[in-house]
């Protein structure tokens, strides 16, 4: 075993195997697969270094220890997070994990927000996330081909089936065998329990709207550490709920508690951290990329990096820039895009559509703990049915909870009697949220910005998206159909919700996907069903940048299996001599 | 089986704030405190400190400041827990509003604490801090309505403070462990027990 500092690297003339851009969801995935299959890795991470359990600075910290109780200073959120301060999870203990958006800015049109939520440190997202993970089914790969959306997917879930299962062994998902056809069951840790108020409101919903049908959330969380978690030292889930600071008890996956030991123990990794990748290098003799240009994040020097072969994961939008990035005389507008949809058909899932209401009763019911997973109801739209007014679908996720003293300013009163009654728990109240499939259009795209550029002379992206008619009807859909749901189950105060885009900008999904998508022709896609370039064979671009349509589901678990599924492919064809 | 974090468990609590406060600024605070007629505990010192700056408010000026306490002990009074002034919510109200409130909220605030003044001064020729406790009741029972002498955007102000209060309360030690039940560490998720009489509403 490796002493700790060693893996990390600055400059070196080493020719590596293979070289992997980013370090989150996929980046760490990429590490762990081309090292235990045998290759010589090295990846680069734009951020900084943040040791597993050592750096998580926000964790294990009482409310009274905050200098701000947990709520950011606004001079600095206003100048330095403007953009990430929009996302549910920024707060006082996790903003050390959230991108300098004063440092790494970016453009859109007027009045066509965009709200880009990243990371940028080694990790990536993959130490915020919600951790939701759901399987595809063939009702999304072949979405694109039944309603000609978008361009085929070039694999079917019998392709990708077996490496969900790899992957969900690996990082331990916990959830319900349910049979449902529109989301394929998992190799499952044991499911987290439903409040007494979700019980009572799954067996009402089951009943009256079945086929649908409320289930646990799946989550990358460990309800009980499996044998393989035990082995990446990893502890069971403790209820917390504070993922998003860090967890020194490796509970939920993230590249420092899961991907990234595996790699190590390897011996066969190799980290470059503020490295900024400029741009592939890409030899036109060979048709091959040999390597990555890096700029240093800190001291603005530039080194290379040069490998057999290269593999973008530096997520949707931070892959396609470089490839935008990587121009030359056989690529004039960016590395693989001979198709020309480079950047175009950017998406991101539909948000902020659906209802909450109280519940009367349930009065002797609590809980313990805090569940870092909620109820979810799976698609039902356009699944048996088909709806007037859009195509696709979307999933409610949402749950019960008893009022706490945060909700102490809308209550009448003050003095002992106020005192007394936010000392026991209060009404409970339920909601349902959707999250639906944003059609795939050319016109929602990025860009390189002609002329703006950050503090390291990289062109900026210019975002330009906007919802279409399907996702208009759809999220109206959502709020009426949650609403309804509600009513029926007997909730009160009935409360829609249906945001503008202006108050909730596309982009605050964090589902962004698409960009250089995968596709069986490669005059209408930029790779192919191994997430491998059509026009550069040792190019891998893994992350949702390759997605041809967003589905319904939290896309990262499908990240991650077309990442292992794509490595094995591409050590492969190392080995046979064919890239 | 009662819930109620015991005091022994106080073992799985986190520490106090990590730097305490200089000579200085504890003089000056025991000063101020003694004009607002407080006993200064550990969360108070702790909220002065965890702010990082000079000895006294940061954003309201004294007179408000006391306002602020007087209400935040009548919203939330010391039963057989501490109240809110004594926990020294009006000084982590003042931190939060200068260091974490946009303009218009701090204007906002400040104005509502302004026409509660301004009120006890029409009603009875005196601030309201100097009223007596009945009076002031009253007062506050009217604001909490909304109702004469008060209107529906005082009410809104009241919303405000009272959202204010409870959140420096409940996240101050002593709310969030005393009053409250706090439970740091649950070690898994149980989703269904029982209330009894006993029962307390989860810190966090």
């Amino acid at each position: 075993m490796e002493p700790v500092k060693s893996f990390y690297i600055k400059s070196t003339p080493e020719r590596f195997d293979a070289i992997v851009v980013g370090s989150g969801i996929t980046g760490g995935w990429a590490a762990k697969e081309l090292t235990e299959r045998g290759l010589k890795t090295l990846m680069v991470e734009r951020g900084r270094p943040v040791e597993h359990g050592v750096d998580y600075i926000g964790e294990n910290r009482a409310e009274w220890t905050m200098p701000n109780r947990g709520k950011v200073d606004e001079k600095v959120a206003e100048e330095q997070y403007p953009i990430q301060r929009q996302c549910y999870a920024f707060d006082e203990h996790t903003q050390q994990f959230w991108n300098n958006d004063r440092d790494m800015p970016y453009s859109t049109p007027d009045g066509r927000p965009f709200s880009w939520i990243r990371g940028n440190q080694l990790g990536g997202k993959s130490l915020m996330w919600a951790r939701q993970s759901y399987r595809w089914s063939d009702l999304d790969f072949e979405a694109n081909l039944k309603d000609g959306h978008g361009t085929d997917w070039p694999i079917r879930y019998a392709d990708l089936a077996p490496w969900y299962s790899h992957v969900e062994r690996h990082i331990g998902v916990s959830g319900s065998k349910e049979g449902l056809a529109v989301l394929p069951d998992g190799e499952f840790l044991p499911p987290f329990e439903f409040n007494a108020v979700e019980q009572a409101m799954k067996a009402k919903f089951d009943a009256k709207y079945a086929p649908a049908r409320m289930i646990i959330g799946r989550t990358a969380n460990l309800s009980r550490a499996g044998e393989a978690q035990l082995a990446q030292g990893r502890a069971q889930c403790q209820a917390r709920s504070e993922c998003h600071r860090g967890c020194s008890f490796g509970a939920y996956f993230s590249t420092q508690s899961s991907t990234l030991p595996a790699a190590l123990k390897t011996g066969r990794l190799r980290i470059a951290t503020h490295s900024i990748v400029h741009s592939v290098i890409y030899d036109p003799k060979t048709n091959r990329a040999t390597g990555v240009r890096v700029i240093d994040a800190e001291t603005l020097e530039t080194r290379e990096y040069h490998a057999k072969i290269v593999l973008l994961c530096a997520s949707t939008l931070g892959s396609t820039a470089v490839l935008l990035n990587s121009t030359s005389e056989a690529f004039p507008t960016g590395l693989a895009n001979s198709s020309g949809v480079l950047g175009h058909y950017l998406m991101d899932h539909l948000w902020s559509a659906g209802a909450s209401g109280r519940v009367e009763g349930f009065e002797d019911d609590y809980y313990q703990g805090r569940r870092p997973t909620g109820a979810y109801v799976p698609r039902f739209r356009n699944v048996v049915d088909k709806h007037p007014d859009f195509v696709r679908g979307y999933a409610f996720g949402g749950g019960a909870s008893r009022e706490g003293w945060q909700s102490a300013a809308w209550k009448p009163g003050f003095g002992k009697d106020f005192k007394a009654m936010l000392r026991k728990p209060g009404p409970w109240h339920f909601n349902l949220y959707g999250q639906g499939e944003m059609l795939p259009r050319f016109d929602n795209m990025v860009s390189l910005h002609p002329t703006k550029k950050d503090k390291w002379g990289m062109p900026q992206l210019h975002i330009d998206v906007t919802h279409g008619d399907n996702d208009r009807k759809m999220r109206e859909d959502m709020a009426d159909t949650a609403a309804n749901i509600l009513e029926y189950l007997g909730m009160k105060d009935v409360r829609k919700t249906m945001a503008t885009d202006q108050e909730y900008p596309p982009g605050l999904a964090i589902h962004e996907v698409g960009t250089a998508r995968m596709g069986r022709d490669p005059k209408t896609s930029i790779l192919n069903g191994f997430n491998q370039a059509h026009d550069v064979p040792n190019l891998f671009v893994t992350d949702g940048a390759s997605m041809a349509s967003s589905a319904w589901q939290n896309p990262s678990l499908t990240f991650m299996a077309l990442t292992a599924r794509a490595c094995a492919h591409a050590v492969d064809e190392l080995k046979a001599g064919r890239i | 089986m009662s819930i109620r974090v015991d005091r022994s468990d106080h073992a799985l609590q986190q520490p106090q704030a990590p730097h305490a406060p200089n000579r200085a600024r504890r003089t000056a605070l025991l000063r101020l405190g003694a004009l607002c007629g407080l006993a200064l505990g550990g969360d108070v010192l702790a909220a002065v400190a965890a702010s990082g700056k000079a000895s006294g408010p940061e954003l309201l000026r004294p007179e408000e400041l006391a306002l602020t306490g007087v209400l935040a002990q009548l919203i939330i009074p010391r039963t057989d827990t501490p109240g809110a002034q004594d926990v020294g919510a009006h000084l982590t109200i003042d931190h939060l509003l200068a260091a974490c409130a946009p303009e218009p909220e701090q204007a906002a605030f400040r104005a509502g604490l302004a026409r509660v003044d301004a009120a006890a001064q029409a009603q009875a020729g005196q601030r309201f801090g100097a009223l007596p406790a009945a009076r002031q009741v009253a007062l506050l029972h009217a604001l909490d309505l909304g109702a004469k002498p008060f209107t529906p955007a005082d009410q809104r102000f009241f919303r405000q403070l009272k959202g204010y209060v409870a959140f420096a309360y409940y996240t101050s030690e002593a709310g969030a462990t005393r009053e409250l039940a706090y439970l740091p560490v649950p070690g898994g998720f149980k989703g269904r027990i029982k209330l009894t009489p006993s029962t307390r509403t989860w810190a966090i």
